[in-house]
């Protein structure tokens, strides 16, 4: 059995990482909803609709999209504050700030090792592109759009909100609840770690981590010293994200998967593995 | 099956999520209002199945 020996104290982010995402919930999610008054709604999707004013549907106009951005105010702000936040300090946003992805890994923690299905198999930044691209390319093309019908953003505060409000509870019992729902209980609360979803279907996550990644050489990432790893493997097999193969025997980190969660700095028996 | 093979199937996968979602939403008869008549259903499921046969295709080749 590994023994992690790390000695170093732990960072903020480290050591409260699930208060935080408990604290992000309760602000974000039913019954409280504390942020979304302030905008007068109940919920993402309205103002602070973080996706839907990114997809341009064939027809719209410079106004159209204009008026779509005024709308959705506060889901502007908040994007393109993320993405200006993980160019220079990672995803923290996805890793400790998201009330969704948060939901789906705090769920999967309560659910045993042996239900859980690894998804580390799939490649995800091709898995995930593939799926963005069509999310942008078949609204512009005027084919559809998957914006609303597959938004873990609407599903999660309505799963949240079930037990308080008869309208989410209805949401599930209807075919598009249904499909959502299953798709959140697979990908989220019976993936390994919780956060399939993220890594393959979230426009939002696929975004940032393009921003991630440019912004790798500039900002702070967690990243892994070759000199002291030893190929030991446990970054990886505790990684959410799968973003840790094995290079020459050494870890190496796909900046396009990684959230820094700091899964793998906790473990590292040797502390190969920092945020620098 | 290589690397690249993988890679590139996988972003296929993807892509067919991504359309399966599409059409399943284009066949609803309800615009935006649910009423669950389950026409989305079957296509629909094509996105959770697209994902677990990218999970489980090696069992299922093999």
């Amino acid at each position: 059995m590994l023994v992690n020996t790390n000695t170093k104290k732990k960072s903020f982010w480290l050591k409260y990482r699930i208060w935080i995402i408990l604290g992000s919930i309760i602000l974000f999610l039913p019954p409280l909803s504390f942020l979304f008054q302030f905008s007068g709604d109940t919920n993402f999707c309205g103002a602070w609709c973080p996706r839907m004013f990114l997809v341009w549907r064939a027809g719209t106009t410079l106004k159209g999209f204009t008026l779509s951005l005024l709308r959705s105010y506060m889901g502007v702000i908040l994007i393109f504050s993320i993405f200006a936040t993980t160019f220079f300090l990672g995803r923290h946003w996805c890793s400790h700030l998201c009330p969704v992805g948060g939901s789906m890994e705090l769920g999967n923690r309560f659910i045993p090792k042996r239900l859980k299905i690894n998804y580390s198999g799939i490649p995800a930044p091709f898995f995930r592109y593939g799926y963005l691209a069509v999310y942008f390319i078949a609204p512009a093309l005027g084919v559809g759009s998957l914006c609303c019908n597959y938004c873990n953003f609407a599903t999660i505060p309505r799963l949240f909100g079930a037990a308080f409000n008869q309208a989410d509870m209805a949401y599930f019992f209807r075919t598009a609840g249904l499909i959502n729902l299953g798709l959140v209980v697979i990908l989220g609360f019976l993936a390994k770690g919780g956060r399939a979803y993220c890594n393959l279907l979230c426009p939002v996550g696929a975004l940032d981590a393009i921003s991630n990644r440019i912004g790798s050489r500039f900002g702070k990432r967690i990243r892994v010293d070759n000199l002291k790893c030893n190929g030991c493997n446990a970054c990886s097999a505790v990684c959410p994200t799968w973003a840790i193969e094995m290079s020459k025997d050494k870890a190496a980190i796909d900046q396009l998967s990684c959230m820094p969660c700091r899964a793998c700095q906790k473990i590292c028996p040797k502390e190969a593995i920092s945020y620098e | 099956m290589n690397r690249l093979k993988h890679k590139v199937l996988s972003a296929i996968l993807g892509l067919s999520s991504g359309l399966a979602g599409v059409f399943s939403i284009n066949r609803c008869p309800g615009g935006g209002a649910c009423s669950s008549c389950f026409g989305c259903a079957g296509v629909g499921a094509g996105v959770i199945m697209m994902i677990l046969v990218s999970r489980f295709k090696r069992k299922i080749v093999r």
